[in-house]
């Protein structure tokens, strides 16, 4: 079985600054940090080296497209991808593009894999990481699938073909279950041991960049501005106050302290 | 700030960064600690690199490198020593070897040593220059018949015999092949005497000696090499006989910059704890940041290691050019980025205090691995001559 595997890429702004040093522009509704590194959205990066993983299990004839949509500053991510050996790479930008909400952006994805249909390069499998490491909607999976009429498998920490299909290990509350599904079909994936994305060879590197990226906007996927329309908004976006209050508990011994803070729970409530 | 760095300059330089995340930062202050030195080195961490291509990033393509240009080169360095200072040098080294063997091997030479590197996933390089009584006399280089090797080479049923003891030499019990100068004209300095073999390991009569118990930059292994009547084929002089600072000075380019890139990545370290720190310890009411002096001192630091590196890239930037480079080049970063280094990790361990001066928060080992600067590479006052005499008798 050979499958062609759409990974869905997002870029964002690096998860990992500190706290303190985070900011938001209310007036504009978003995040406003000068300097800070855009990175893969974590989960996607996931869902990448899982992607890749499947292909390489699968053998020959199998293949790896990641897509992302943003602006010309995303092709950095793409060329992470790259670099990591997935087989191409296509972003989506353009001005109808940007803003968009997470069914925008499902809306435009579904159309890029019908785009690769027509052009002779069905894709099998969408993988998406099971939320963007920035607003962590954790809707765009499952809108992708919708669109495209797909059945959508969420929170698969691992993916391995069996006969006909895909076996894949979800994630669940309390432990995980084992499920087949049979392409074409979307999946969010999760972190695992398993699926923590390689390390770039000094080669591929220089490889991914002299790969063309194919670039679309709107109307190159047959998409008019109306489908792709805000179904949300975002009405205000703020960074919560927080403050800490700290009360030392009285008491001369151990067990006056303890009656001590068991009399101020109950006052408090909590008790 | 990108610092001109083009898209797959950056992207390399990410790669190594989580290389060095991974693989190099978190063993790193276990393996410092080992008493024995030996033990302070990791071939897991080489191997990875080298299935990377980290080892062979400066070795052509045609042999199954990457073939980049210096400044990539530097920039590389710079980010593995941001993790480990032993670490960059072991590979500073080999790639500027690489690079040298590439321009200055004979095709004959280049066809016997180029792919049994390529391939060897341990593939390590050394060069031997330094003995106990040389050193800042090949630096500077003093032109004196007074000046010689120590490590003769001499001529004996048509072969060369090397006799003679080198010290200090990293990657010395570690590499596979060896660039070794020895005295080849007794009547000559080493300047205008000295020749360079290429010196496999398993060479008889080539032998490692101990290996040096070091203060700091204990991930790279510097070991004393002896020579008991050593033979080397005719064929194995790199360059000319007689002529081995030609070869130092024609092909060896970008060696100061890659030293100044390596401790230059102490710095940046350093730096990046520091600004961690004053940005939530907080003493006076309020974060050490927010004290003006301590801001200052920051911005200073940023100051000096900015300048730094702008001092490597220039440097690694024209060692790559045809028709030569100004000579200070090889001679003044690394001389500056080793004082930076040193103001900004005394000025780390300053700041940090007491916890800076506890071996659990690592700052210390910071102190102690750019010290290796202050000499390795060329003591900085050898280093300060060595480029007045290119003022004083230069245009």
């Amino acid at each position: 079985m050979a499958m062609h595997i759409l990974v869905c890429i997002k870029q964002v702004l690096d998860p990992e600054i500190p706290p303190a040093l985070f900011r938001v522009n209310r007036a504009e509704r978003r995040a406003d940090v000068p300097g800070a590194a855009w990175v893969m959205s974590t989960f996607d990066a996931n869902a990448l080296e899982t992607a890749l993983q499947l292909r390489d299990a699968l053998g020959a004839g199998s293949s790896v497209t990641a897509l992302s949509l943003g602006p010309r500053e995303a092709e950095t991510v793409l060329r992470k991808a790259l670099g990591v050996t997935a087989d191409s790479a296509v972003l989506l930008s353009g001005p109808e593009l940007g803003g968009l909400d997470s069914a925008g952006v499902a809306t435009a994805i579904a159309a890029a894999v019908r785009r690769l249909g027509d052009e002779g390069r069905p894709v099998d499998l969408v993988l998406t990481g099971r939320q963007a490491a920035d607003w962590e909607h954790g809707q765009t999976g499952g809108m992708i699938a919708e669109a495209l009429g797909w059945p959508c498998l969420t929170f698969a920490s691992r993916l391995r073909p069996v006969p006909g299909g895909l076996e894949a290990r979800r994630e669940v509350e309390d432990g995980h279950e084992i499920v087949v599904a049979h392409p074409p079909l979307v999946a969010t994936i999760t972190n695992d041991a398993t699926n923590r994305l390689r390390l770039a060879k000094v080669r591929d590197v220089m490889r991914a960049h002299r790969t063309p990226i194919a670039t679309w906007g709107a109307a190159e996927v047959g998409l008019d501005v109306g489908e792709l329309a805000p179904r949300t908004e975002v009405v205000d976006l703020v960074v919560p106050e927080r403050e800490s209050h700290c009360e030392l508990v009285g008491g001369e011994t151990p067990a006056e302290q303890a009656a001590t803070l068991a009399r101020r729970l109950r006052d408090l409530g909590i008790l | 700030m990108r610092w001109g760095r083009t898209p797959e300059q950056q992207h390399l330089v990410d790669t190594v960064r989580e290389f060095a995340s991974r693989h190099v930062a978190p063993v790193a202050p276990d393996l410092d600690r080992q008493p024995n030195p030996a033990d302070c080195f990791s071939w897991a961490i080489v191997e990875e690199a080298s299935r990377l291509g980290i080892r062979t990033l400066t070795l052509a393509q045609e042999y199954g490198g990457a073939g980049v240009d210096s400044l990539t080169a530097a920039m590389v360095i710079e980010e593995l020593a941001r993790a480990d200072l032993g670490v960059s040098v072991i590979f500073a080294q080999t790639l500027k070897i690489a690079q040298t063997l590439q321009r200055a091997c004979t095709p004959e030479q280049a066809r016997q040593f180029l792919p049994a590197f390529a391939r060897n996933d341990r593939g390590l390089l050394a060069i031997a220059i330094t003995e106990p009584d040389v050193s800042s006399d090949y630096i500077i280089p003093f032109d004196h018949p007074t000046a010689q090797f120590r490590t003769t080479a001499v001529r004996a049923d048509g072969t060369w015999v090397l006799n003679g003891r080198k010290h200090f030499i990293s990657n010395g019990n570690r590499a596979m092949l060896y660039l070794v100068f020895a005295q080849t004209d007794r009547s000559a300095s080493l300047v205008h005497g000295s020749t360079c073999f290429l010196v496999p390991r398993e060479t008889p009569g080539f032998s490692i000696g101990r290996v040096h118990d070091k203060m700091g930059e204990r991930l790279v292994n510097n070991a004393e090499l002896v020579f008991q009547d050593c033979r080397v084929p005719d064929a194995q002089v790199l360059g000319r006989v007689n002529d081995g600072f030609a070869l130092l000075r024609e092909f060896f380019p970008a060696s100061n910059a890659y030293a100044a890139a390596s401790v230059l990545g102490v710095a940046q370290a350093a730096y990046e704890r520091t600004l961690q720190w004053t940005r939530t310890r907080a003493q006076g009411g309020r974060r050490l940041i927010d004290h003006d002096t301590t801001a200052a001192d920051l911005a200073e630091m940023r100051m000096l290691i900015d300048a730094a590196r702008a001092y490597v890239y220039v440097a690694a930037s024209e060692a790559d050019r045809t028709g030569g480079m100004d000579p200070t080049l090889g001679a003044l970063p690394k001389v500056f980025a080793a004082r930076v280094a040193w103001r900004v990790v005394t000025r780390a361990l300053e700041l940090h205090g007491g916890y800076g001066y506890m071996r659990e928060t690592g700052v210390e080992k910071l102190v102690r691995d750019a010290a290796a600067f202050l000499h390795s590479d060329g003591a900085n006052r050898s280093l300060l001559l060595k480029a007045a005499r290119f003022i004083r008798d230069g245009p």
